[in-house]
């Protein structure tokens, strides 16, 4: 009676909790499963369940996983854990699974027995908001780095504009040092005004991102590109070798491509190498899935031991280049990641670099 | 009232905003602040610097280096940090005749601490500096 009254008890907590029950016995070589475990399972009603198909119920990266829990248990360490597994007819699920050696009458250890319980839901769920979480520390990350920027660079025209004033303020100023003060507040209006264009410029990118995206063909942003800086091309002596066969068109917001390509190339011919001309390869392909646009060039190179941290952020300029501004990267790697594309660098001092985008 | 001569012999500034330079240079001259000053625009160049300095440096030699350094923490090249990592195994930074002041217009609690915990620097300025902020520091120094 006693066990009968258990067993009620525990058939109810099953039926709640949607656990399925199991058990394996090597030493017999048999094999159960309760039919809440044969209907989490979607098993046929003739299904035989033996020790040897027991492993086909679990996802394919997950069967070593699997296979160690078994081995744990029986050497007597019983396991709980979340693991992904697969249904009759193949299809992967997540369930919460706890096991237990089995012992015979002899209390020897001849197989293992548990539960599980489908979490599907909660765990894509669970894996869905990791990757929001993901998303967000990333663009937290850039506002911090953004809120930084305007912190800084707004703070150093405010006080070279403080400083110039006290200076005009406080005696012996003769008329060609007031000239001087005004050709500074001239200057700093004019930096002011920069920055605060790049700043627009950074924000706007957030905000394009919800923008539709069309079908950009490579071929045509290169050549609308290279029209635009037709006369730096040709001062350069820069030779642009591009192979858009491996993805020729991919759906994108137009312009971000067409400032991405632009920051790549521009980049190539500002930092090229003093002992010959540019010669920049620009190619697209696909790899896993995946849509990769690639510019490598022979310019100076970077550090990568250095700046690899602080390449991709604002107003980091690692040349001693007058035109160098410290923006283009920055931009560039915005627009991707709004995109939720990523973006990376190879580089060999002297020897050139490798910008790879993964859109 | 106005020092008729100045409190420091060599001072010397690290910095890229050439306008930020520009007012140094003015208020020094006109404050008479010091005889003399260096600029560097970049870690890089203030390093080469101070790593071809005398180990020992005789007294005339003495007189013309830099008593008080102001180093801005941004710049291209090689920033301020860069900078300091290099320049504490310098024999320079050991003389206890010179202070080294960040000036930064970077309010980032993170890179004050930072500052703070670094041996050679004597403290941290946020930008803009008074022009009698200034006189103090430069007096302070002497």
């Amino acid at each position: 009676m006693n066990s009968n009254f258990n067993n009620f008890y525990y058939k109810e907590v099953a039926k709640l909790t949607g656990a399925g029950s199991w058990s394996v016995n090597f030493k017999d070589k048999t094999s159960m499963l309760d039919p809440l475990a044969r209907r989490i399972l979607n098993t046929p009603e003739d299904f035989k369940p033996t020790p040897k198909n027991a492993m086909g119920f679990y996802a394919l990266d997950e069967i070593v996983r699997a296979q160690n829990f078994f081995n744990d248990c029986m050497k007597g360490i019983p396991f709980n854990t979340t693991i992904k597994m697969l249904t009759y007819d193949k299809k992967e699920f997540w369930v919460k699974a706890a096991g237990q050696p089995l012992f015979d009458e002899q209390n020897n250890i001849v197989g293992v027995r548990g539960v599980f319980q489908d979490v599907n839901v909660e765990k894509m769920k669970e894996l869905s908001l990791e990757k929001s979480l993901e998303i967000i520390a990333s663009q937290n990350a850039r506002l911090f780095n953004f809120a930084h920027i305007v912190s800084h660079n707004l703070r150093s025209h405010s006080s070279n504009l403080q400083l110039t004033v006290e200076l005009f303020n406080s005696l012996h100023n003769s008329e060609e040092e007031e000239k001087e003060l005004k050709d500074n507040l001239v200057s700093i209006s004019e930096s002011l005004n920069k920055t605060i264009s790049h700043l627009n410029e950074i924000v706007s990118t957030q905000s394009q991102a919800d923008d539709d995206k069309s079908d950009v063909v490579f071929e045509d942003v290169l050549k609308t590109v290279k029209k635009s800086i037709q006369c730096t091309l040709n001062k350069s002596k820069a030779t642009i070798i591009s192979d858009f066969s491996g993805v020729p068109m991919i759906p994108y917001i137009p312009a971000y491509m067409q400032s991405i390509l632009l920051n790549f190339i521009s980049n190539s011919i500002k930092y090229k190498h003093p002992d010959r001309d540019p010669i920049i390869e620009i190619k697209t392909f696909s790899e896993e899935n995946k849509n990769y646009l690639t510019v490598k060039d022979n310019g100076i190179g970077i550090n990568l031991q250095k700046y690899k941290n602080k390449l991709f952020n604002m107003y980091q300029t690692f040349h001693r280049n007058e035109d160098a501004v410290g923006i283009g990267l920055y931009i560039t790697k915005n627009q991707v990641e709004a995109l939720q594309g990523t973006i990376t660098v190879e580089s060999v001092v002297d020897q050139g670099s490798i910008f790879k985008v993964k859109f | 009232m106005m020092p008729t001569v100045s409190p420091i012999k060599v001072a010397c500034i690290i910095d890229d905003d050439e306008i930020y330079v520009h007012l140094i240079k003015k208020i020094i001259k006109m404050k008479k602040l010091s005889e003399e000053l260096l600029v560097f625009s970049n870690g890089q160049e203030a390093l080469t610097y101070f790593e071809a300095l005398p180990e020992k440096p005789t007294v005339s030699e003495q007189n013309t280096l830099p008593q008080i350094i102001l180093l801005d923490l941004n710049m291209p090249v090689m920033d301020g940090w860069d900078f300091l990592e290099k320049y504490k195994n310098t024999a320079f930074s050991k003389n206890p005749k010179s202070t080294l002041y960040i000036v930064s217009s970077s309010i980032d609690p993170y890179e004050m601490e930072k500052a703070k915990s670094i041996d050679s620097v004597t403290d941290y300025l946020i930008k803009p500096i008074s022009i009698e902020h200034f006189q103090t520091i430069f007096n302070k120094t002497v």
